[in-house]
């Protein structure tokens, strides 16, 4: 086995159904026994398509014309049961809100087993073996509701390990987590990779793998065209990696995304006489009377003592972009929620820069808007130009258009706004936060699951925002993100603000450690 | 890939499961017998730090036991069946404490201290207050404490029944009563899909606010739509995210299907059991015209 190679694809092409180009074409891969293997490239490079050769769901679920052969594992993908392979290969997604079939930890880690048949009580021992090996005894038996991000992708990888397949198939799977949930999800795979394990990671960020993997892939449009050993793609020259369109490799290089924020003076201008000393900042931040003043936060699920968000007070600069950041389950979100005013229970008041009038929840409902993390659930109508038009103050189609001109998105008018690419989507979402005429817009994890290009093309989005004088506040845990795009930083830590500093040099350096460390570490 | 075909997916799961419980009742015999007693108290502790019974305290029986005593206790507190004699009102009052004593060894000891409170509150009430209270207050105390006397044991059984069984378990026993498809399909899709559907519905509904008053203004018929399709789009969605997932793990692999649910009748089950048949036996009893 181990000369041939554990997966295999000899001149694979794959055109899925009702699509005239093919995803992939010419496709040759051989990958041994044991091997931690990253497939990189832009969005719509062919990395999900080869994903799914592998666990099977190309071609039996997904149809389309299939050529060349896989194999994995010693069986022939195409000719074999999916269920089959199922016992072969084991797959953790993207989305842990789509991918967990019970509701509780201890059901999701029998489900594989019970349907490959094995007798209860192996499947007890394997949960407990696998339980221990990931560290969640903790959580078997609590309702998967409960946990959080990371706590998810744990147990999705815990329970595809039960039955125990010697192939693992990771399909994007940090773009929901924070720093320290990928710090655990590195410790996981590097486990299993110690257990012998062979894995395919398909993934867009990639400074939390370079020292995981063994052999990378690079494709563009459906072939690897270059293949580099781990050593290789760790002293990737930087020009080179960027004109790949890859994301940074090193923590170091995240710094460097100041670059599109670009020339900008906008934290030059915050930054004036600051240190880099945390207070220091706070207080240039708050002097300066461009700013909106963020007054006794607080928000308290019901029945529960614990203060989930408590800010006395902070300053969000008035036309910049200001970046929330901090762990998942920090506040972060419930932050967002409460300055757009959609919680009854969140008390505390909003101050308007010049005018000083104090903004209550129902007045922030009309001068903030939200573009959602699932921009799914704000698309109502029929096709993108209705979409600007329902989220305009007083319909005006000739506006509408001019906004739509303005982001580019021109050509999508009458496009139904569900045709589009997640991308499109989002800045369809986007453009129609500009037509809302609302003075502050919040941004909710605008960059999970994005590659660079699409990245950049937000980050420089939200920086043309801010030059038509908005303020934007992104929620987001994406340092790469933060750094390209916003001008200052608010940490959220425990519902409390932790440190709020301008992004200049050394805040860059600071953030990026920050939202690293745990892998770092 | 539709939300009836990934219902339909369910339910193919769902058979599966059915046909294979009795496989699962060989296989925890079969191992049972083979293993011997030594290990019986290793895979006790295997189950111990599986997670199984964490939550369920000392008192765990299976979901058919539970059915069959809240169906007791509707029947005999809810709807007074066996009417006024002497020993259905002692039946009645026993029955009343027993959700009391399910929820103390369950885990839900402030339920359980809370309802035991409220009874003892209430017959405290009804002895002491009642007879000195006359004209529409005394009969307003009457009222109110009869019909709480008489909802609150079967809603705290239900709610014990609610807070100790698993979706698994449930729809695994209610497979076993040959309850049909039709009934534990929905079951098994409404566990799995309805929180989803809500948190989708709440976002859709932060989003519509967001977007402000318009929608308040008489565009019921628009209203509806902006509200329904993005719901069904993003159902859709998740369900067809959901299948590939479920598929990857060998849904469908064969026509059998084990399960870990502990579902099996145990001494406990036929202590409860028998003293629900107690309380019928009583009730026949009294309708014959032997007891009082």
């Amino acid at each position: 086995m181990s000369d041939t190679g554990i997966i295999r694809c000899d001149n694979v092409s794959f055109t899925y159904a009702n699509v005239e180009t093919p995803s992939i074409t010419g496709f040759d891969c051989e990958i041994h026994a044991g091997q931690v293997v990253l497939l990189c490239g832009d969005s719509g490079c062919g990395k999900t398509t080869v994903t799914r050769l592998v666990n099977g769901l190309v071609p039996h679920y997904f149809e389309g014309t299939l050529t060349g052969r896989v194999s994995v594992d010693g069986l022939d993908v195409a000719s074999s049961e999916l269920a089959e392979l199922g016992k072969h290969v084991g797959t953790v997604f993207q989305n842990p809100k789509s991918q967990f079939f019970t509701l509780d930890v201890t059901g999701e880690m029998a489900f594989g087993c019970e349907n490959f048949t094995m007798p209860p009580d192996d499947i007890r021992a394997s949960i407990a073996r696998e339980a221990q090996r990931f560290d969640i005894e903790h959580l078997l038996g609590r309702p998967i509701d409960a946990l959080s991000g990371g706590q998810k992708q744990k147990v999705a990888c815990a329970s595809v390990c039960v039955p125990d397949p010697p192939i693992l198939v990771f399909d994007e799977p940090s773009s929901n987590l924070d720093a320290t949930a990928i710090g655990e999800l590195a410790r996981a795979i590097s486990l299993l990779k110690k257990h012998g394990k062979t894995i395919l990671i398909a993934e867009h960020r990639l400074y939390w793998l370079a020292n995981l993997v063994d052999q990378v892939m690079y494709m563009r449009d459906g072939q690897i065209v270059r293949t580099l050993s781990a050593d290789e793609f760790r002293s990737l020259p930087d020009h080179e990696r960027q004109a790949m369109g890859l994301r940074p490799v090193h923590v170091e290089d995240i710094e460097d995304f100041a670059s599109v924020r670009g020339g900008d003076s906008a934290n030059g201008e915050i930054a004036d006489g600051d240190t880099g000393d945390a207070t220091d900042a706070v207080h240039s931040n708050t002097d300066t009377a461009e700013a909106y003043q963020v007054e006794h936060f607080a928000y308290r699920y019901q029945h529960s003592r614990n203060v989930v968000l408590d800010i006395a007070h902070a300053a969000i600069a008035a036309g910049r972009a200001t970046a929330i950041t901090g762990l998942n389950g920090a506040g972060k979100s419930t932050f967002a929620r409460c300055l757009q005013g959609l919680d009854r229970r969140c008390r505390g008041t909003l101050i308007e820069p010049q005018t000083g009038r104090s903004l209550r929840r129902k007045q922030r409902l009309s001068s903030c808007f939200t573009v959602m993390q699932d921009v799914n659930c704000e698309l109502f109508c029929e096709s993108v130009l209705d979409e600007i038009v329902l989220a305009q103050p007083q319909e005006n189609k000739s506006v509408a258009l001019d906004v739509l001109r303005r982001l580019d998105l021109e050509a999508f008018a009458d496009r139904h706004p569900l045709s589009l690419s997640g991308g499109q989507k989002q800045r369809v979402a986007i453009a129609a936060a500009l037509a809302s005429e609302r003075p502050i817009i919040i941004l909710d994890e605008p960059t999970s699951g994005l590659d660079l290009r699409h990245m950049r093309q937000v980050a420089s989005m939200v920086r043309s925002l801010t030059h038509m004088g908005r303020t934007i506040v992104v929620v987001t845990h994406d340092p790469e993100f933060a750094i390209a795009a916003c001008d200052a930083n608010i940490t959220l830590e425990q519902g409390r603000l932790a440190e709020a500093y301008p992004l200049d040099a050394a805040g860059d350096q600071r953030l990026a450690a920050r939202l690293t460390a745990p892998v770092a570490a | 890939m539709t939300i009836s075909s990934a219902a339909s997916e369910v339910a193919g799961m769902q058979r599966i499961g059915g046909a294979g419980t009795d496989r699962t009742e060989r296989a925890e015999r079969h191992s049972g017998k083979a293993i011997g007693g030594a290990t019986v108290a290793a895979a006790g502790s295997a189950c111990a730090a599986s997670g199984m019974p964490s939550y369920r305290g000392l008192l765990w029986c299976d979901p058919r036991t539970k059915i069959v005593v809240v169906f007791t206790l509707g029947c005999f507190c809810l709807t007074l069946a066996g009417g006024d004699a002497q020993s259905m009102i002692i039946v009645r009052r026993l029955l009343a404490f027993a959700p009391a004593l399910l929820l103390l060894f369950t885990r839900r000891r402030g339920a359980g201290i809370g309802y035991a409170l409220c009874l003892v509150g209430f017959w405290l009430v009804a002895t002491f207050v009642l007879p000195h209270v006359g004209g529409p207050i005394g009969w307003l105390i009457y009222a109110s404490v009869g019909m709480m006397t008489q909802m609150l044991p079967a809603a705290m059984g239900a709610y014990w029944m609610l807070v100790t069984t698993t979706a698994s378990e449930l729809i695994g026993a209610l497979q076993r009563m040959h309850v049909p498809l039709p009934i534990t399909v929905p079951i098994a899709v409404m566990f799995r899909f309805l929180p989803v559907a809500l948190a989708e519905q709440r976002a859709i509904n932060d989003a519509m606010r967001m977007r402000g008053v318009r929608f308040g203004g008489g565009k019921v018929g628009q209203m509806l739509e902006y509200r329904v399709v993005p719901l069904m789009t993003n159902s859709v969605r998740i369900a067809d995210e959901l299948t590939q997932s479920a598929l990857t793990r060998g849904l469908g692999y064969d026509k059998h299907r084990t399960s870990i649910a502990r579902i099996g009748f145990h001494t406990i089950d036929m202590l409860m059991l028998l003293l629900c048949a107690a309380c019928y036996i009583a009730w026949g009893l009294t309708a014959m015209g032997i007891l009082q």
